[in-house]
């Protein structure tokens, strides 16, 4: 099951695309959700790492241009099914409250 | 010792008044005519020390702004904010990764120190140093935080897990 806090990043994973820092990742979410909704940062990276062991999300370990270790993510084939999935029940089921069909 | 303090002043003054004449000046020759004028030979040695400064100044503004007409206010004005920041950034370093080493694993710990390099840099530029250097220790400790809050919650619900299967219930 995907929670909010994970299918919000999982969201802005797919947007921003490959190769992606993790606060590349959290600018997004930044600009896109409101400030209630936008987890903290450390709620955020703890998160992104379970999401790795779940596997929904893939890391690449590179050296940046400074010379840093990096990691870049990238939303995996299961990370997309699962929000895929998780968006539509939200959807459905908020289409049968607000419509009366519930 | 008061009659050179007098003297060095009033050439100071000279050269910052042949300084302003010269920043209205568009054309480096006319400068240079301009610069040949000056009868005193340590007043004239000072501007074109001057000169030479704020014509490096200028060809290190035109290509920062990429622009190869940079007129000299923009070139004072970059000196000023220069002179005027790059003190203060010096001394600014960023706080010593020592807590992100100690406190999370080295896998995350790599990561969420280049992460937070350039938040630093970020902020710093932003926000200056008092409120970069709150910013990055509220955020250290939330990561300190959550990392050790779902350690723990990962065990509570193994142990759980384990005792509902021991007990038959789950």
């Amino acid at each position: 099951m995907v929670g909010t806090t994970e299918q919000n990043i999982l969201v802005a994973l797919a947007a921003t695309g490959p190769r992606t820092t993790a606060a590349d990742i959290y600018r997004h979410m930044e600009s896109a959700y409101d400030d209630n909704e936008l987890p903290s940062f450390g709620a955020f990276y703890t998160a992104l790492v379970r999401m790795h062991k779940k596997k929904w999300v893939k890391a690449d370990e590179d050296i940046d241009e400074r010379g840093n270790d990096r990691k870049y993510y990238q939303i995996s084939a299961a990370g997309r099914r699962a929000v895929t999935q998780s968006v539509r029940t939200t959807w459905r089921l908020g289409a049968q409250a607000l419509l009366g069909g519930a | 010792m008061g009659m050179f303090s007098m003297k060095a002043a009033k050439r100071v003054r000279l050269v910052n008044q042949y300084m302003e004449q010269i920043c209205l000046i568009d054309s480096f020759d006319d400068a240079l005519d301009l610069i040949g004028t000056i009868k005193d030979p340590k007043v004239r040695s000072d501007v074109l020390i001057s000169l030479k400064e704020l014509g490096a100044l200028r060809l290190h503004v035109s290509q920062v702004r990429n622009d190869p007409k940079a007129n000299v206010l923009q070139v004072l004005q970059h000196a000023k904010l220069t002179t005027l920041y790059l003190p203060t950034q010096k001394k600014k370093a960023a706080p010593s990764n020592f807590v992100i080493d100690s406190w999370l694993p080295a896998s995350s710990a790599k990561d969420i120190k280049s992460e937070m390099a350039d938040y630093w840099d970020e902020w710093i530029a932003e926000y200056g140093y008092e409120r970069a250097l709150f910013l990055w220790k509220k955020r250290v400790k939330g990561l300190i935080f959550n990392h050790w809050y779902g350690v723990v919650r990962d065990k509570c619900n193994d142990i759980l897990g384990m005792a509902a299967k021991f007990t038959g219930l789950g």
